[in-house]
């Protein structure tokens, strides 16, 4: 009983309706496209991935209570999970199992678990138990240096695992660095590769050199700071088209020599380059002609019928927004996103209210992941970003995803509640 | 600054995903199957109705339907099988069987395997299929004919195409509809209304489900029996006597004008018409016939000069204009002198010189003069020949001639009967009444088809009105007549002076030009009709053997049949159509024939005269005769 009002009166109560919310639309939307697929199915049998998804979300759920009760202090054991998931990590090597061309699964009896689910909060841990070190090692360049291999060496591991969309995600961690005071460079050049990757995508190499040395000057003409010196100027004008042109010489040698022919299938179906509906583009265009068919209002509980056609493969992992747009329609894909949104700014609300760096780390890392993640997620389904295979977090079906951020959550809320 | 960059990211992201989710909605089309929706999981199938079936008068089937079995392949279902086994069941080379599966090689939903396969063979196949689960056979109806006869009237079905589903509306490619006849003018009725099921599909095509618990669904509705007013008997003996003839022979029952039997010869055999392997070689063969014209309809659409049969109702008119009356008579002197001229003269044939001929006997000789006589007389009662000429016509189409008489059967001819406004056109208003002499015989430009004959001499039984002639007596074994055909339709003439005429057509059989046809027991009303006919090659116009025609009803108190006969080339009236007409009679009202009568009619064959006629317009335009 105590234990129940810790959880819902206690923690923050915005931060558990929304997840509650949106473990529910989850289970509801797994549960719906099972029956659509079945629909002489029983819930209560193992092999319904329903009823699957429910117990994981019950179990996690108490497992994680317990563990949190148990770790009565958890951030002290910070680089022990940090470590756990590192090592993890690497007995994918020697242990893992290859399925869709990533090897990133343990495969133990029955079933199956993700590390790099695992990985996303322990680096979490890790790094914010560094960053709050009482001898303040993070102010130099040293430490910062550090800081960065603690989030990079995780994320080399799963890029060499194949597994590049849980990998992508760890960009997230770049908003909390940001906000404990590293240079906003960190947060300049990601998003200069990605404007450029993406001016790249639709004109080529030549012309997007050409775009950015037209946007560049057209900034240093109108938002020059006028107590420059103007050959500073020139030289920082001069630095940033040089910059942009490794970038894009990067961007232009990745592109050709390191990816391989189905990440580039991905983007060019985007930019319309390739237009294949029933080979490679068969997943998002079914994909698209379901979020349509909804319509405003949707077409109603279980009466979807691409989803009971089953014309989006493995419906229930990356692609259930489009289940939850075709039959709740706009409204259902609106609502989930604006909760999603209501979670994260509640988040960040949070955390820069903490006091102790801890927290705030951790905070902002849960929120850079958690925001990643949706909009790479939905963006990918509405056929704005790349094929990416992620999941929608708390929603899609897999126990490691769940597990991993239900955790993420909960602990979060902890802290926040035991810091007041 | 620091604060409040995640606040802004997570903004930019949610209002793009809203902004991009939005459109996707907006431009979402409209989800429900009725508003024209078209979707990738939903399958319609189409379920045919099966055609109504045709009886004759006495509940005797004539056209049914009839099964044609496919062996279907289920992809989904396909597992290893042993191919050589199946090769050898089904009669197909291994390269065969490998060459139609790799057709569909990528596509999962079942096709058509082998089509066209007998119920002798798929018997033998349906044994041991039940080893291979991914084939099952099925069944496609098509049309079953008992009875190789009456082509003409029931008509064909066809397959359709492009063209015709851009005709009609509610056709599908692959439908049957009907082409002539029976199948054609009762179309609506015997297609039935075919069922549309909605199913819910699976990526592969696969069936999942009822698609909305069959909301949309469209219920099959079997197509509707028809009975005929054909008496299958008649037609059969008709068109055996018919045989290696040109011609047709049309029977009704004045009572009702119910069609008894509609003969056309040279016919075709409805069983070969059925849509599949013989239709392909037979029916191009039956195009290809343009000297014999098996598809042509005689009955209904070929428009002859009437001959003697006419003065009949010329003779009717007479009586009716007052121009003549029982007792009338008229000399001939081998022939009627209506000009100067000296070529201005009607030979007659009736071989009773300078006597006084009345109008019974005129008949009964069917002699020439007498009728000229009449016709003159007509005309002269007028004041102006105009007048005296559309007066006759009037009474003429009273009879139904001229026009379409109204049966239910899609193909017909109005025929011609000239009035004065021809007459104007074809000479340019320059003309006399003796221009159009012929008319007082049935030649001229007078012109009938062989049903509205017939219709005459019901119109004769009925002493002065008829039922308009129509094929079908119930649908679905209820009497459901359109009534039109329930109306009494009058002549001009009144009923009285039929007797006279029925009286002198009886003594056709009597002492007349059909006495050797007369049957002992039934007393015959007939006329004989003997048709001049030419054909006009280049400048010169041929004569060919005169048409045999007759028209007859009996018996002479309570007609019970009325028939009209057109033999092309047949010789004399008395030679060909008045035998098969006693025959008829004799078949129709006791059932038995007399023998030597029916061989002699069957040995009959014209097929000779037919080609001479052939050979002499082949030698007519031959090089040397066109440019002499």
């Amino acid at each position: 009983m105590r234990a129940a009002q810790k959880i819902f009166i206690h923690n923050d109560r915005i931060l558990m309706l929304c997840y509650f919310l949106l473990l529910f639309i989850g289970c509801l939307s797994i549960y719906g496209i099972e029956k659509n697929l079945h629909p002489d199915m029983e819930f209560w049998s193992l092999s319904n991935q329903s009823f699957k998804q429910f117990f994981w979300v019950i179990f996690s759920f108490i497992l994680i209570l317990l563990l949190l009760y148990f770790l009565k202090n958890f951030q002290n054991y910070s680089y022990l999970f940090y470590f756990l998931g590192i090592a993890l990590l690497l007995g994918l090597f020697l242990f893992g199992k290859n399925i869709n061309g990533a090897t990133s699964w343990y495969q133990l009896g029955g079933f199956s678990f993700q590390p790099s689910e695992f990985a996303k909060f322990t680096t979490s841990m890790g790094l914010a138990y560094f960053v709050s070190r009482p001898d303040n090692i993070f102010e130099l360049f040293f430490g910062k240096f550090i800081a960065f291999c603690m989030v990079l060496f995780p994320m080399l591991l799963i890029i060499l695992q194949n597994d590049m969309g849980s990998a992508i995600i760890f960009i997230g961690f770049i908003f909390g660095l940001y906000r404990e005071n590293v240079h906003k460079i960190i947060l300049i050049v990601p998003a200069a590769v990605m404007l450029l990757f993406t001016i790249y995508l639709f004109f080529g190499f030549w012309q997007s050199g050409f775009i950015a040395v037209l946007g560049a000057s057209l900034f240093f003409i109108f938002f020059r700071r006028l107590y420059y010196k103007i050959s500073f100027l020139l030289k920082r004008f001069l630095f940033t088209i040089f910059l942009a042109f490794c970038i894009l010489k990067a961007i232009d040698y990745a592109y050709v020599n390191i990816f391989e022919n189905r990440h580039r299938n991905r983007f060019e179906i985007l930019t319309g380059k390739i237009k294949d509906t029933k080979g490679i583009g068969y997943n998002l265009n079914q994909s698209l002609i379901a979020i349509r068919s909804g319509n405003f209002l949707g077409m109603g509980f279980l009466k979807g019928g691409h989803t009971k056609g089953n014309f989006i493969p493995e419906q229930h992992t990356d692609y259930i927004f489009s289940y939850i747009c075709e039959e709740f329609g706009f409204v259902g894909g609106g609502v989930v996103i604006l909760i999603y949104t209501l979670l994260i700014f509640r988040i960040i609300q949070l955390s820069n209210n903490q006091k102790r760096s801890y927290n705030r780390i951790y905070g902002y890392a849960l929120a850079g992941i958690l925001s990643l993640h949706y909009f790479i997620n939905i963006g990918m389904v509405c056929g704005i970003l790349p094929t990416i295979g992620i999941p929608l977090p708390l929603i899609s079906y897999g126990g490691s995803s769940i597990f991993s951020f239900s955790f993420f959550l909960l602990s979060f809320a902890k802290i926040i509640r035991e810091s007041k | 600054m620091r604060k409040n960059v995640l606040y802004f990211v997570v903004a930019f992201f949610s209002l793009i995903l809203l902004v991009r989710l939005f459109f996707l909605a907006a431009t979402g089309k409209e989800s429900s199957l009725v508003n024209g929706g078209n979707h990738i999981y939903i399958k319609t199938l189409k379920k045919q109705a099966s055609r109504g079936r045709i009886f004759d008068r006495n509940h005797e089937i004539l056209v049914g339907n009839a099964y044609n079995y496919a062996l279907i392949f289920n992809p989904s279902k396909s597992t290893s099988i042993d191919t050589l086994a199946f090769c050898k069941l089904v009669g197909i080379s291994k390269n065969d069987f490998r060459k139609k599966l790799s057709k569909r090689k990528y596509d999962k939903r079942s096709f058509v395997f082998i089509g066209n396969i007998s119920k002798k063979k798929i018997a033998y196949i349906q044994e041991k299929i039940h080893r291979f689960k991914a084939f099952e056979s099925k069944k496609n109806t098509i049309r079953y004919y008992f009875k190789e006869h009456a082509a003409h009237i029931l008509g064909y079905v066809s397959e359709v195409t492009d063209y015709i589903k851009k005709k009609y509306k509610n056709y599908a490619l692959g439908d049957m509809i009907g082409m002539t006849g029976i199948e054609r003018y009762y179309e609506k009725v015997l297609k039935g209304k075919k069922g549309i099921h909605h199913k819910h599909v699976n990526n592969f095509g696969v069936i999942v489900d009822v698609y909305e618990k069959g909301a949309y669904d469209v219920k099959t509705e079997n197509g509707k029996d028809l009975e005929l007013t054909i008496d299958i008997a008649l037609q059969e003996y008709l068109e055996k006597l018919m045989k290696n003839k040109r011609g047709s022979v049309v029977a009704i029952e004045p009572q009702t004008g119910e069609i008894l039997s509609l003969v056309t010869s040279p016919s075709y055999e409805p069983s070969k018409m059925v849509v599949g392997k013989y239709r392909k070689k037979y029916f191009p063969k039956l195009i290809k016939d343009t000297l014999n014209k098996p598809l042509f309809n005689r009955a209904l659409l070929s428009e002859y000069a009437p001959g003697s049969v006419f003065k009949t109702l010329q003779a009717l008119i007479g009586l009716q204009e007052g121009v003549i009356s029982k007792k009338t008579t008229f000399k001939c002197y081998g022939g009627y002198q209506y000009g100067r001229r000296k070529n201005n003269f009607m030979k007659c044939h009736c071989g009773i010189y300078g006597e006084k001929i009345t109008l019974k006997s005129a008949i009964f000789k069917s002699c020439n003069s007498y009728f000229c006589n009449v016709y003159k007389n007509i005309i002269g009662k007028y004041v102006s020949e105009k007048e005296g000429l559309n007066a006759w016509s009037k009474h003429i189409k009273s009879f139904g001639f001229g026009n379409f008489l109204g049966y239910d059967l899609p193909e017909g001819r109005k025929g011609l009967v000239p009035d004065s406004n021809f007459y104007n056109k074809w000479y340019r208003n320059r003309w006399r009444w003796t221009y159009t002499i012929s008319n007082a015989i049935g030649q001229g430009q007078l012109l009938a088809t062989p049903m509205q004959l017939a219709n005459l001499a019901a119109i004769i039984a009925n002493r002065g009105y008829y039922y308009i002639p129509h094929i079908l007596k119930k649908i679905d074994g209820e009497e459901k007549i359109n009534p039109k055909y329930l109306i009494r339709k009058k002549t001009s003439i009144a009923s009285e002076h039929f007797q006279h005429i029925i009286e002198a057509m009886g003594a056709v059989f009597e002492y007349g030009t059909a006495r050797y046809s007369a049957l002992k027991n039934i007393k015959i009303c007939g006329k004989t009709g003997t048709v001049q006919n030419f054909s006009r090659i280049g400048r010169t116009k041929i004569q060919h053997k005169d048409h045999s025609v007759f028209i007859a009803f009996a018996p002479k108190k309570d007609p019970k049949i009325a028939l009209a006969i057109y033999v092309e080339n047949g010789g004399f009236g008395s030679e060909i159509a008045a035998p098969i007409a006693s025959l008829a009679i004799e078949k129709y009202l006791t059932g038995k024939t007399n023998q030597y009568r029916e061989n002699e009619i069957l040995n009959k064959d014209l097929s000779n005269t037919y080609q001479e006629l052939i050979n002499l317009k082949i030698n007519a335009r031959s090089p040397k005769n066109i440019y002499p």
